[in-house]
């Protein structure tokens, strides 16, 4: 088996410029050269008697695997030493959105002590939501005078899940149509509840502190108040994910699409979860199935904004294409409340909204596409980004008439019902939801 | 560690330096070469500091070596032979500069215990040449009829580094 370690070209140096020196020194009878060429071939002499020829182990590590944004994680990779080793050197880059200590992701280590492994370690600070990747990493080791190097076969990746922070949101308007068990929201159903339903005569069963005491002596009769229940609902959040519009950038206030959907996404959840509803979460991109059934209680937050963490843009690959299909066939519980988060560019998540609402779900959608992407003071690299058409007067007009197929869409989908709300954060969707609520009182024709 | 910045300055000076040398050493045996020479250097030594792991580096050893051996002679006096050791010094440091440079990523900092290991073995291989040059300057003065017994000498000096290095290597395995 050959040896990992490889000559270097210094090496070759010092003994093709050692050896022809020695050998002029020789012929010629110059003294001279001959103390120039001594320290070169006791270099070349020192360096093979010492090189090293066993391969290092390499073991690489992130201290986490799941970090908030702005939060630091520190990728360290350990040289365990051989005989002859003598420095490491190292690359660990991170992404776009990973900010790494020291800037350039060079490292270095010298073996000070056989026993201990040589640590080449860069601290990463994950500036956006999302799954940040590291490496890939590129390790070599050197023997003495750097006449003989290796490089690790290996070129090591690691991730990590950043997970988004939610933004703020509240809303005062109930849910229109919950049909869970004990919550707050006023159901359809008469039951234990704090909202008025009507005044009727006494039954059998009744209890006797529902009796109204003034109707009752009124009428002559006894009469008793009844009460809508209180339920919980079922919210079903739906990320549109295929495409990411716009560039993020905090320092001038700017953010992408599916940031926008991302932080509203998990604001809503945030809300209704700590009303004691349910909440599930639908991702629709490029990360494979993202799904997180829904489920009530502390840890569905984090679930969620763990599967959030994960949203990916499409890459227009036909798996998925596939898993698109399959995620937009799956079927969601009668009555829950479908919030869609999108950026109205792609079809096809309009269109399951609107089947959605078809079915008697109560749908909304939320348009995240950034404000500076909407009006005409878009920039012409943005929309040459958006479009992908490289004439900025081109772009423009291209970018008007999607604008104008979109609002297209949106008119569609509010004449099926489903509403488009922009998001405003706080009491983003009161006024559309107290509609649906007072709409889902009303008779309705659901075609199943 | 010591910062990028500051351990290239160094090591760009040694280059320098060490060329500097060469330039008087050659200057001294004959100053009509010292034009070309100068020119000679300078145009190898921003080759070698551009493409450090490239053929520059090979270049530039390869023009000291020449600017010493074009006008020189073999060494006489003690003061020719400290020349040539001085020479002798500049180019194995400018060897190890220019790997430094070559095998050093750009922008990585440097370990204290690497620069120290680097300057102690630059220092053993400088005293190399000093010691080649002691037993030059002891040669030309010395009879001929010594030359067995120096050579054994100068054997047992070598096998002693020999064994000394291979007990080190074992020792550190």
């Amino acid at each position: 088996m050959s040896s990992p370690w490889r000559p270097t070209r210094a090496l070759g140096r010092a003994a093709a410029i050692g050896v022809a020196v020695a050998a002029s020194a020789a012929i010629g009878g110059r003294g001279d050269l001959a103390v120039v060429a001594v320290p070169l071939v006791a270099l070349v002499v020192w360096a093979v008697v010492t090189r090293p020829t066993a391969a290092p182990r390499v073991t690489s590590r992130l201290d986490g695997e799941v970090a908030h944004e702005g939060d630091s994680v520190t990728w360290r990779i350990d040289v365990a030493p051989v005989p002859g080793l003598r420095d490491v050197v190292g690359h660990l880059p991170g992404d776009r959105w990973m900010t790494t200590t020291p800037t350039h992701g060079h490292v270095a280590g010298a073996v000070t002590d056989a026993r201990h492994t040589v640590p080449l370690a860069v601290v990463g600070r994950s500036d956006r939501w999302g799954v940040r990747r590291l490496g890939p990493a590129q390790v070599g080791g050197f023997g003495d005078f750097a006449a003989f190097a290796w490089t690790w076969a290996e070129q090591r990746r690691e991730s990590v899940a950043t997970v988004p922070t939610p933004g703020t949101f509240t809303s005062r308007a109930g849910i229109p149509h919950p049909v869970g068990l004990v919550g707050q929201h006023r159901g359809a159903r008469p039951g234990g509840g704090m909202e008025l339903a009507e005044i009727r005569p006494f039954r059998t069963g009744d209890r006797l502190r529902r009796i109204h005491w003034p109707v009752s002596l009124r009428t002559g009769t006894l009469h008793v108040t009844t009460t809508y229940a209180d339920q919980d609902a079922e919210v079903r959040l739906v990320v549109d994910a295929i495409r990411d519009l716009g560039e993020r950038d905090l320092a001038a206030g700017r953010r992408s699409s599916l940031d926008v959907a991302v932080e509203a996404a998990g604001a809503v959840a945030a809300h209704y979860l700590s009303t004691g509803d349910r909440v599930g979460l639908s991702v629709l991109g490029g990360a494979g199935v993202v799904e997180v059934p829904a489920v009530g209680g502390h840890q569905q937050l984090a679930r969620l904004l763990l599967g959030l963490g994960r949203a990916e843009p499409s890459r227009g690959t036909l798996g998925e294409e596939r898993a698109l299909r399959a995620q937009l066939g799956r079927s969601i519980p009668p009555g829950a409340f479908v919030v869609l988060l999108s950026a109205l560019v792609s079809a096809e998540p309009l269109a399951h909204a609107v089947r959605l609402a078809r079915t008697g779900h109560a749908v909304v959608v939320v348009d995240a596409l950034p404000p500076e992407l909407r009006g005409p003071e878009a920039t012409d690299d943005a929309l040459c980004d958006v479009t992908g058409v490289d004439d900025a007067r081109l772009a423009r007009l291209v970018w008007r008439l999607r604008l104008l197929d979109r609002e297209r869409e949106a008119n569609r989908c509010a004449a099926a019902g489903v509403p488009v709300i922009p998001w405003r954060g706080a009491g983003s969707l009161d006024t559309v939801l107290r509609q649906s609520t007072r709409r889902a009182r009303g008779p309705r024709v659901v075609s199943r | 560690m010591i910062r990028n910045r500051t351990w290239r300055r160094t090591v760009l000076a040694t280059v320098v330096g060490a060329d500097v040398v060469v330039l008087l050493v050659s200057g001294a045996s004959l100053p009509g070469f010292l034009p070309i020479a100068f020119l000679a250097l300078a145009a190898g030594t921003l080759w070698a500091l551009a493409r450090p792991s490239g053929w520059g580096a090979f270049a530039l050893v390869l023009v000291q070596v020449g600017c010493l051996g074009v006008p020189g002679g073999s060494p006489q006096s003690a003061l020719q032979w400290l020349l040539a050791a001085a020479a002798g010094a500049a180019i194995i440091l400018t060897h190890l500069a220019l790997t430094l440079l070559a095998s050093w990523p750009v922008r990585a900092d440097l370990p204290r215990a690497t620069a120290v290991r680097w300057v102690g073995q630059a220092a053993a291989l400088v005293w190399a040449a000093i010691g080649a040059a002691l037993v030059g300057a002891l040669a030309t003065t010395t009879p001929l009829g010594w030359a067995p017994w120096i050579a054994a000498v100068a054997l047992a000096l070598v096998a002693g580094t020999v064994w000394q290095l291979r007990a080190r290597t074992r020792r550190d395995g």
